[in-house]
């Protein structure tokens, strides 16, 4: 299959020309965010996504590559990209040591010693003064000049489509055959000869790389890291986005993890939907009014009575409240909740999504994208995706 | 000194272990990781502050937050756990962070960014006095209510029929729904329970030192977890004890002088002990080996 | 008037297995349901036990219509289902298994006490097993476990998937005889069997193919030899 030409010039379009006209420069800090999250979201891939290993440290493995960057910069006075190899090459060898441990405790086990080291990162060794600057910070300056990030994003964009070439390089090769094979039956792929230590190894280094790479882009786009940036709750963030984008589908991790970034930018270009979120006591009752009849509708089709009844009490609370005719007392309160900024939206429809996705369509975007892309790479144009390859957040391991 | 931090690290440890007996709970009848658990409890936690805020009664206030939980557990069973009944144990897990994460962004903007103080439900701070601790009548409360849900779980496990239901579903849910049980409704009790749990928690250290958005989850869920890891992640008694030992080793870590210089020397001890027991005994202190 | 009385009865999962299936089952009798794997005895016997909804049809029990009731409605009312492959609870110990056969009758423990002392009638082994894990039963043990357990429950009419599942003959003869004298003691039985060694025992004879009933026989008729041929045979 050779690929088409003018959708993917189209898309080159979209990606590199089309933010010059429709954002200002300052918006690139946000759109290189969503480049930078891109990657984390290849990286976790990797490791759940192609070796069936849980991480819900990620943050930590991002926040290493930025510590890292900024160091070597400013403390080394190296130049940046110095500093991005320095940080891909220590967040493959961080990644390696939790890999050595992921050989000794798997499945749910493991995803707690992830879970704790993503906050040991965050308390002890992003707290260390001489490197991260303890509390205060590190300064991280951005290479193309101090809030210049038109260029800084086609940087970042370099570097995405980097980690899609190795990304894509490597699952082509007898390492993501590898790879496929361990995740699906570790023990069959050990009988079959493949040394699957070795390989886990790998995945976890080029995780580790891909999200060292993160970082140092992260570090730098933003000009400073406090150690207060990489929390827990980025972790399981990153883990959603990756959930939502598709396992094993660099196109629709791209898109969903770069969705995610952008999430402020996207409020601001629809019409009304800014104020809308300033008055929560207006929008709220109508999206549990929408919410309750969605409820009421599946619970009529599936005959689920308890959909049913949580539905009807929805209405009829959304109703009572938008109703002209107010019960006294009850009005003024409402007028008092606090605006929705997009960072806590994102914090409420991500986990939707995610929910939605696991239930309904364990293949996310990437499988909704895959007949577009399929399209894309020079095959027949058909709505029947075909059988995603395995659509679970599996873990063999466990 | 050393005895003292004993001392500080049961008072803290007791906490933990409440945390911990509610991820138990769920992990002995569903097989589940609950990353949701420490935010059942946040949630019951900002329920008490608006409530009290409204002028509502504390205990009515409490009754009403515990309640708030109880629903939220409830619903995350139903739209959450049950349809991915079938699914594989991580992605639940996954799913469950999902619910944390929900409840963050829900709290973050109900209550904003900032560290909130609320009342205890006992506000005598000097009753008792151990080796130069005083030990706070909330913290008193704290340290009951954990030995008495521990042992109550432990009955209703051992000595009831529900408790053997609860058992048997996990490990045969299709044997069990044979034998007349109505899994499903038991599934929700136990999630209802553990949220109740979660609740208890929340509304119980929540005055200790403030609250904000996700707090119990910053301040206890790693906690719990090694916790519950400790007591071998199905002996509830284990839970308690768990909490206890992660509550010492941290308030050894606090006041170490070698550790001086280590930053976070509380997750840092988290982390490592962790690491140590899952490489060491996989089974946990407690557990039998399997 | 027949304890089971199928009608029409059409399940799936969402495609068609069971297509349009009628028989009865008297009380007091013993129907063995034969038929080649994947014949659809056990999605039949599912259905009836309410662990899966059918698609259609009516399932008649006592003259009540119990299509689509939950397992536990179906437990309360007497139907009682020992599943294909046991299922006993592996990480309890033996008396705890048989404990929870007698779930709808929890409150009673006299009733209990009574139950337990007549399971152990039927499988002394069980007696010697009571603190042993099932899991750690021979598959013979475990099987007499299931049966056991769900005596334990009261059972009017009792469903057995392929009781004779990898026992050996004297093992198989075993099962086959005491589940008589459970049937002799009043419970109304229903086998699903490939082992031709159950024949003496049955009252009613029904065999599935396809998802179809292809033969029902009651008495000298069950014995008949056009049967044997007809599944036997063609097994072979
Ligand atoms: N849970 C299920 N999901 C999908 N298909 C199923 C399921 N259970 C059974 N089937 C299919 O339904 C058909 C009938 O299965 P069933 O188990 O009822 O047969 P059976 O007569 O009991 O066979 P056997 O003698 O091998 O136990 C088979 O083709 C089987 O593949
Ligand atoms: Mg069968």
């Amino acid at each position: 299959m050779t690929p088409r030409v003018a959708p993917l010039l189209a898309l080159a379009a979209v990606v590199l020309v089309l933010p010059r006209l429709v954002f200002d420069s300052a918006d690139f800090a946000l759109l290189s965010l969503a480049v930078v999250y891109a990657i984390v979201g290849l990286s976790l891939n990797v490791l759940i996504g192609y070796a069936g290993t849980i991480s819900l440290g990620h943050q930590a493995f991002v926040g290493i590559g930025a510590f890292t960057s900024a160091y070597v910069v400013t403390e080394l006075r190296q130049p940046f990209i110095v500093g991005v190899l320095a940080a891909a090459a220590l967040g493959g060898a961080q990644a390696m040591i939790l890999g050595g441990l992921a050989l000794r405790v798997t499945g749910l086990y493991f995803a707690l010693v992830t879970l704790s080291y993503g906050v040991f990162a965050q308390d002890t060794l992003f707290g260390i003064k001489a490197i991260t600057g303890g509390g205060a910070g590190r300064a991280a300056p951005t290479p193309t000049g101090d809030g210049n990030f038109v260029p800084y994003y086609y940087i970042c964009l370099a570097f995405l489509g980097l980690v899609l070439w190795l990304d894509w390089r490597m699952m082509r090769s007898k390492t993501g055959r590898a790879l496929t094979a361990l995740r699906q039956d570790p023990r069959v792929a050990a009988s079959l000869g493949i040394p699957v230590k070795a390989y886990l190894l790998l995945g976890f280094a080029v995780s580790g790389v891909f999200a060292g790479i993160a970082g140092a882009l992260f570090a730098h786009g933003n000009g400073f890291v406090v150690s207060n940036d990489f929390s827990l709750q980025l972790g399981i963030l990153f883990v959603l986005m990756t959930v939502v984008g598709g396992l094993r589908s660099r196109t629709g991790i791209v898109v969903s993890a770069a969705l995610t970034a952008v999430v402020p930018l996207i409020i601001r270009e629809i019409p009304g939907l800014e104020s809308a979120l300033a008055r929560p006591e207006r929008t709220v009752p109508v999206v549990v009014l929408v919410a309750g009849l969605v409820a009421v509708g599946v619970g009529v089709l599936r005959g689920g009575r308890a959909a049913q009844v949580v539905g009807v009490a929805m209405v009829a609370l959304s109703a009572a409240v938008l109703s002209p005719l107010h019960v006294p007392g009850v009005e003024p309160q409402l007028e008092q909740l606090p605006a929705l900024d997009p960072s806590m939206l994102r914090l409420i429809v991500l986990p939707a999504l995610v929910v939605m996705t696991l239930r309904t369509a364990p293949g996310g975007l990437g499988q909704q994208l895959r007949p577009v892309v399929r399209w894309v790479c020079g095959g027949r144009f058909s709505l029947d995706a075909g059988p995603g390859d395995l659509r679970e957040v599996v873990d063999a391991r466990a | 000194m050393t005895a003292q931090a004993l001392v500080i690290g049961i008072i803290t440890g007791a906490a933990y272990g409440l945390v911990a007996l509610g991820l138990v709970l769920v992990y002995k009848s569903s097989g589940v990781l609950n990353f949701a658990q420490g935010e059942f409890g946040t949630v019951a936690v900002y329920a008490l502050w608006l409530g009290t805020t409204h002028g509502i009664p504390y205990v009515l206030a409490v009754l009403i937050a515990l309640g708030v939980a109880a629903v939220f557990g409830f619903v995350t069973e139903r739209v959450v756990v049950r349809p991915l009944a079938d699914a594989p144990r991580v992605t639940v897990l996954v799913a469950t962070a999902g619910v944390a994460l929900l409840a963050v962004g829900l709290e973050l903007w109900i209550g904003q960014a900032q560290i909130r103080p609320i009342a205890p439900a006992l506000r005598r701070q000097d009753r008792l006095r151990i080796l130069n601790v005083y030990i706070s009548d909330q913290r008193l409360l704290i340290i009951l209510t954990v030995v008495v849900v521990a042992l109550v779980l432990r009955w209703v496990f051992t000595r009831t029929f529900l408790g053997l239901a609860v058992l048997a579903a996990s490990e045969e849910p299709t044997g069990t729904r044979l034998m007349g049980v109505r899994v499903e409704r038991l599934s929700s009790a136990v999630w209802v329970l553990a949220a109740l749990l979660g609740g208890v928690a929340g509304v119980l250290t929540g005055p200790l030192s403030g609250f904000g958005p996700g707090f119990l989850t910053s301040s206890a869920l790693v906690a719990g977890f090694t916790a519950a890891v400790i007591g071998g992640f199905t002996s509830l008694p284990g839970a308690f004890l768990g909490g206890v030992v992660v509550g010492v080793i941290q308030s050894l870590a606090t006041s170490a002088s070698w550790l001086a210089d280590v930053p976070g020397p509380q997750t840092a001890a988290l982390f490592v002990l962790l690491v140590v027991i899952l490489l060491a005994r996989p089974q946990g202190i407690l557990g039998r080996a399997s | 008037m027949s304890l089971l009385k199928v009608r029409g009865l059409e399940a799936g999962y969402g495609f068609p297995v069971v297509r349009g299936v009628d028989f009865d089952v008297e009380a007091g009798e013993t129907a063995v349901l034969f038929g080649l794997n994947g014949a659809g005895k056990t999605t039949t016997v599912s259905v009836i036990a309410g662990l899966l909804r059918p698609e259609s049809g009516s399932i008649l029990f006592d003259g009540e219509e119990v299509a689509g009731r939950s397992a536990a409605e179906l437990v309360e009312r007497g139907v009682v289902l020992v599943p294909e492959g046991r299922r006993v609870f592996p990480g309890l110990p033996v008396l705890a298994n048989l404990r929870l056969g007698a779930w709808t009758h929890r409150r009673s423990r006299s009733l209990l006490d009574e139950r337990l002392d007549r399971v152990f009638d039927y499988f002394p082994i069980l007696r010697d097993r009571a603190s042993q894990a099932a899991g750690t039963l021979s598959g013979g043990e475990q099987q007499m476990l299931a049966i056991g357990r769900a005596l334990m429950s009261g059972p009017r009419l009792l469903l057995l998937d392929e009781a004779s599942l990898g026992l050996s003959p004297a093992m198989t003869k075993t099962v086959f005889r005491v589940v008589d004298r459970i049937n002799d003691d009043g419970v109304t039985v229903l086998m699903v069997e490939q082992n031709v060694g159950v024949l003496p025992f049955a009252d009613r004879v029904l065999v599935m193919e396809k998802g179809s009933m292809v033969f029902e026989g009651v008495g000298e008729d069950a014995q008949q030899a056009h049967l044997r041929e007809r599944y036997m045979g063609g097994a072979a």
